[in-house]
């Protein structure tokens, strides 16, 4: 595709490519541990892979993929925490790196066992459930509009989804607790 | 508002400035609290990634997450190339396609499964599960998955699958190097290759066996990998990976463990009033109502001409069950008993489709091989019989064609209106395949 790099003892284009879309996942919800919402999440990593794909000559093998692109990763979404904060409250750069701390830890494997207990997991759910849990993601007004054909508010919704996803969170903790034993 | 709920409501952007206020303080004093953020924070992201999943299902849009500005800021400062590669790597959040494989082919195979399963389907994420049978599925990233029945198989993305029971030949060209199979203890990454996979029958434990080329095994719990090269295996448990060398080549060369021969068309329905051509061709229909002339049974042949019974350990007769669209399910008991005849009359042996009710082969005719239920509620799947009468029957009719008779012996119950005919498919059924036989020649995994 490109020569911008061609150190032939590191990792190609097309094995950065494969790498960076199997972690995908894994570095998303990373993002997602440190970052306030979605939006920030979407822009940081793709910012991070701008700069990955450019200092990959760094990266020796694959196996040092995953750490490596977490450092890139947690430098972007505190810089864009810091532009953030002149327009809301935000939680303090301490705790979010205390939180990014906590999240350094997750595997691949880790993130696709909860995958797979929240697949069981939310089955269980009554569909009309299951459609509230998945509806903030579903864009802007989606859970108002579930809540109007309802007749209900929409902090009522708000507060049913928090209890939907606690239930969500319980069932994955013991499946997964399960799994592991 | 308990803490578990104040982060719920944070990640979904329902916090007032003092909750926010709030929850950094708490978040910054206790660990656990943390270890449970993050925890929400990662169920969020896979919501998210099934809301996504489930938003391209047809008749839906799908989601659209980015804003032009910032993708124009990425265009502008970075290039062309950087762009389809951003495209590339970005595509499955972005660009989610609605199809990660097509089904290949199938030979014999019965599904129960929420995708589509006729072959040249388009399969979306989700689980196949293969009752019986082998079907083909190729990867739109080119991997071909070989899976051999009974199995499930996730499908996840173009470069991803979960094997969850069963067993599948894995092949990948060079255009999909990097293709993930995962198992319930462990997963393999290919380097170019075909390899085999087996998920042990309590799930608890996967045999991995390189074929040709190498792939790498990873345990997740214990964190330790193993590359594997020609001739070498790896196994799998909850606790450890274990690898194997030098494993001896038969392994690979093994005889099939199944065999399946079909009846090439040889089926046929017989009605007690003779008219046999009011029958779709398609579908084998059974009935039994003493009281009126539509009484039906099915008659079929294989040819054992190309089977050695010697090393057969045990026979099964598969049919599909498909919904015959006549009659009321109402009108029958709970469950109904069917039987499976062995035709021992000689002179019957050369039955034809156009032979009328008394001539055509009969359970006077033959033998009790064995008998199955199906109960009223189930119009499709895949029933049959696996009886040692059925082997020794088809050990003593070695090397000819042998003839079996379906009927249904339960009758209908007191009411009104007519009462069900069950089908099963022939030959020519576009979907379902027509009976089989079906010889395991070694130890057979418990259904």
């Amino acid at each position: 595709m490109s020569n911008i790099h061609d150190d032939p003892s590191g990792i190609s284009e097309s094995e950065f490519l494969r790498l960076f879309v199997r972690h995908e996942a894994v570095l998303r919800a990373f993002a997602r541990s440190i970052l306030p919402d979605w939006t920030f999440v979407d822009d940081a990593l793709q910012e991070a892979s701008v700069t990955m794909w450019e200092k990959l000559g760094q990266l020796e093998d694959q196996d040092g993929f995953l750490p490596w692109a977490k450092v890139i990763l947690r430098f972007k979404c505190l810089s864009a925490i810091s532009k953030a904060r002149r327009d809301r409250v935000l939680m303090s750069n301490e705790v979010l790196e205390l939180l990014a701390d906590e999240a350094e830890t997750m595997t691949i494997e880790h993130h696709s066992i909860v995958r797979q207990a929240l697949r069981i997991c939310l089955s269980q759910f009554s569909e009309s459930q299951q459609e509230l849990l998945l509806a903030p993601y579903a864009g802007d007004g989606k859970v108002k509009t579930l809540a109007g054909q309802c007749g209900k508010s929409v902090n009522a919704f708000y507060k049913l989804l928090g209890r939907l996803r606690d239930k969500l969170g319980e069932c994955i903790r013991g499946r997964m607790q399960r799994e592991m034993a | 508002m308990k803490h578990a709920t104040l982060i719920h409501r944070y990640l979904l952007g329902d916090v007032t400035e003092e909750d926010v206020r709030k929850l950094d303080r708490l978040l910054k004093e206790d660990s656990e609290l943390r270890r449970e953020f993050v925890f929400a924070a990662t169920t969020d992201a896979n919501l998210r990634e099934v809301a996504f999943e489930r938003a391209v299902e047809p008749a839906k849009r799908p989601p659209q997450v980015h804003t032009p500005k910032s993708n124009r800021r990425l265009w502008g400062t970075l290039g062309v190339v950087v762009a389809v590669l951003l495209l590339i790597a970005v595509r499955p959040l972005f660009f989610r396609p609605e199809t990660v494989a097509t089904l290949d082919s199938s030979e014999d195979a019965a599904w129960e499964s929420s995708l589509p399963t006729l072959p040249g389907s388009q399969l979306a994420p989700g689980l196949l599960h293969l009752k019986s049978g082998i079907a083909t599925i190729r990867f739109d990233s080119g991997a071909e998955v070989v899976l051999e029945a009974p199995a499930e198989l996730e499908l996840l993305t173009p470069m991803r699958t979960k094997l969850l029971s069963g067993s599948a030949v894995i092949e990948v060209p060079e255009a999909a190097i990097g293709f993930v199979v995962d198992t319930p203890s462990g997963y393999a990454v290919d380097h170019g290759t075909q390899f085999a996979v087996r998920v042990g029958e309590d799930n608890t434990s996967t045999e991995f066996e390189v074929i040709e080329g190498e792939i790498s095994v990873y345990h997740p719990l214990t964190n330790r990998s193993a590359r594997l090269g020609q001739r070498q295996a790896a196994t799998t448990t909850r606790h450890d990976l274990t690898v194997f060398k030098d494993i001896p080549q038969e392994t690979f060369d093994a005889a099939p463990k199944v065999l399946r021969i079909g009846t090439n068309g040889r089926a046929s329905t017989f009605l007690r009033n003779g008219k046999h051509d009011r029958i779709p061709r398609e579908m084998l229909q059974v009935k039994n109502a003493p009281s009126a002339n539509w009484d039906r049974r099915a008659v079929f042949s294989f040819d054992l001409s190309k089977v050695d019974l010697a090393d057969v350990r045990s026979a099964r007769l598969r049919l599909n069950q498909v919904p015959s669209g006549k009659g009321h399910a109402a009108r029958m008991p709970l469950v109904s008993t069917f039987a499976v005849y062995g035709l021992t009359d000689p002179t019957k042996k050369n039955w034809r489709y156009t032979d009328s009710w008394e001539k055509a082969p009969g359970p006077d005719d033959g033998t009790l091989l064995g008998r199955f239920e199906i109960p009223r509620s189930q119009q499709q799947g895949n029933v049959g019989i696996k009886t040692a009468t059925l082997l020794n029957f088809l050990r003593s009719k070695s090397g000819a064609i042998v003839t079996l008779i379906l009927v249904r012996e339960t009758s209908v119950i007191e009411g009104e209106g007519r009462s069900l005919v069950h089908a099963f498919a022939s030959d020519t059924h576009p979907e379902a395949t027509g009976p089989k036989l079906e010889f395991s020649l070694s130890e057979e995994p418990t259904p």
